[in-house]
């Protein structure tokens, strides 16, 4: 179980992916009662980052533009500690589950959850006009409650994975083409389910952005890859 | 000490080490380096594990997924958690896999059902930070079994960094280091505690910059640039206080520990580790970097050193060991395990 504290979420706009999250990053900490260095877990959900990168983390290039706890280790010395989850746009609650259990590895403090993806390169068909999210979360406090995740892999169709190729005429490594699953349609009212192509920041986002505080909120995630997650809140 | 409602243990680990060695003197002879830069003084290198063309990271993780399921004879159908670690996630024909996660793919060629799947990225710490996360589902009883899993084919790292004038672009040379292989681990419940155990993990974020691996330019497949020098005094900038550190945490004896395995870099910055980790905590008993023959494996680097401990007999069930980690970014962390029952038989 965790709680969200306090989130923001944006456009990403030409500033990229970084300034966008780093930007959100300390206008959600500016305005709830937490310093920067309670932060001490930060765990960035996404899949597409700039020109492909895979090595380091993206949540270390936030940490770093953050300045948070970036110095050289002594015996009391407190670090956070800093990594990337993904599963294309069920990336979220991957985070929120990995959140919950590193924040018993390193108690007492918050964690920092970012989502959100850019365009690889130019050359890349990219249909997408992402938001990126930030959130801090807890294990305890007031806010939106996150009770139960439950993921279903069944209607995972393989010739929807997503790859990148490289595109001789255009000499460059680009997204490659695949399919996508077919919405389900007479979706139930008693959830909400994001649209398929709702990249990771904008399924929170739109999520976040209709909670009902008070009520039992269940949120449903749908991959293009045919992927579920279901989220009970409260 | 745990403190939990169950505890854990690593029921089984397996690498698949591709057959294939390249010599070093096939890709990185002294006359092809800038300066007479001799590879072999300098790392230690002799050469690296060439992955057949069909073998990509998914079918890499297979094997030694599939390797390690066999040596804890557990059924694919008890695995309640895949975690796939790999950096690059790259193909045979170096197309990379980006979504959904390749743990989906890889609990469908193993038959996994019902298991939750998703990628975790910390660079070479990927696996151990993955190790940290299942550890702590199964001591609060979400789960029983989890399947750590990570493939590395990475060796078109080396063609991409000859591609270059090394000369302008040292930053590359480190890429020539790299081998392929994969690494498996099996995490389950257990009776005794302490079984494993985790060292406080830390990101010393203002050496992010240091190695970075992306998509290569005008060419198929990834590339890494490292400012390795740097990136090693980092880590031994920091590494007397990480050590006790960890071993605080974990309430460990140094002088206890029967083997010890760290991220494989050339001899003489272990040499200097060794004496930093040595002038702290005191004398190691077995310090083990035999990666001579098979690289830098990014991500299953501890797991490839452990399988060829298998292979030359050195390690008994119930033996103290400890892994310490450093990935890019930079990630530090350390994992104590206790030797697997019937280790003995696994090679």
């Amino acid at each position: 179980m965790v709680v969200v504290h306090g989130w923001k979420s944006a456009p990403i706009g030409r500033s990229g992916l970084l300034k966008s999250i780093a930007a959100l990053s300390k206008k959600v900490i500016a305005e709830s009662p937490i310093n920067l260095n309670d932060i001490s877990v930060i765990i960035h959900g996404g899949v597409y980052r700039r020109n492909f990168r895979v090595e380091p983390a993206f949540a270390t290039h936030v940490q770093d533009a953050l300045g948070l706890k970036c110095t050289a280790m002594s015996p009391e010395s407190r670090h956070c500690f800093s990594f990337d989850v993904s599963d294309g746009s069920c990336s979220p609650y991957v985070a929120f589950d990995a959140a919950k259990h590193m924040l018993k590895i390193k108690p007492g403090g918050y964690c920092l959850i970012t989502l959100g993806d850019e365009r690889p390169n130019a050359q890349s068909n990219w249909p997408y006009k992402p938001i990126s999210c930030v959130m801090i979360v807890s294990l305890e406090g007031n806010g939106p409650r996150l009770t139960t995740t439950k993921y279903d892999l069944a209607g995972f169709d393989e010739s929807t994975c997503v790859n990148m190729t490289y595109n001789e005429k255009k000499s460059k490594n680009v997204i490659s083409t695949h399919n996508v699953i077919k919405p389900p349609t007479n979706l139930p009212d008693s959830m909400f389910v994001g649209e398929v192509n709702w990249l990771s920041g904008q399924q929170m986002h739109e999520f976040l952005s209709q909670f009902s505080p008070g009520a039992t909120n269940i949120h449903q995630i749908i991959d293009q890859s045919g992927k579920i997650v279901t989220a009970t809140w409260k | 000490m745990d403190s939990e409602a169950f505890h854990s243990r690593v029921l089984s680990f397996a690498s698949y080490i591709p057959q294939q060695f390249v010599p070093l003197a096939d890709y990185a002879g002294i006359g092809e380096l800038p300066g007479k830069l001799d590879l072999h003084r300098l790392t230690g290198l002799e050469g690296h594990r060439k992955s057949k063309p069909e073998e990509g990271s998914l079918e890499l993780s297979v094997k030694a997924a599939e390797k390690c399921l066999e040596r804890a004879k557990i059924p694919p159908q008890d695995i309640d958690l895949v975690v796939n670690c790999a950096m690059g996630k790259i193909a045979g024909n170096l197309e990379m896999h980006l979504s959904p996660s390749m743990a989906s793919l890889i609990a469908r060629r193993l038959g996994i059902e019902n298991a939750t799947c998703f990628d975790m990225s910390n660079a070479c710490s990927g696996m151990l930070t993955s190790m940290m996360l299942a550890d702590s589902m199964i001591k609060s009883g979400e789960i029983q079994n989890a399947l750590i899993v990570s493939g590395e084919n990475v060796t078109s790292l080396i063609d991409e960094a000859k591609s270059n004038n090394l000369w302008l672009r040292s930053q590359a040379i480190a890429s020539l280091t790299v081998g392929d292989g994969s690494a498996a681990y099996l995490l389950g419940r257990s009776e005794e505690p302490n079984q494993v155990m985790f060292s406080e993990p830390f990101t010393l974020a203002q050496y992010t910059n240091l190695c970075i691996g992306e998509a290569a330019k005008k060419r198929a497949g990834p590339s890494m640039r490292t400012k390795a020098s740097q990136l090693q005094q980092g880590v031994l900038d920091n590494l007397g206080v990480f050590l006790s550190r960890a071993m605080q945490d974990m309430n460990l004896n140094w002088e206890e520990i029967e083997h010890i395995y760290s991220h494989p870099t050339s001899p003489k910055s272990m040499r200097k580790g060794g004496r930093v980790a040595e002038s702290v905590l005191g004398k190691m008993k077995n310090f083990h970097n035999e990666s001579h023959d098979i690289g830098n494996t990014g991500s299953t680097s501890h797991c490839m050193l452990l399988e060829k401990s298998i292979q030359a007999g050195d390690l008994k069930s119930g033996e103290s060991t400890l892994l310490i980690s450093f990935g890019s970014g930079l990630a530090m962390l350390a994992m104590h395990i206790m030797m697997p029952e019937g280790i003995e038989e696994w090679s």
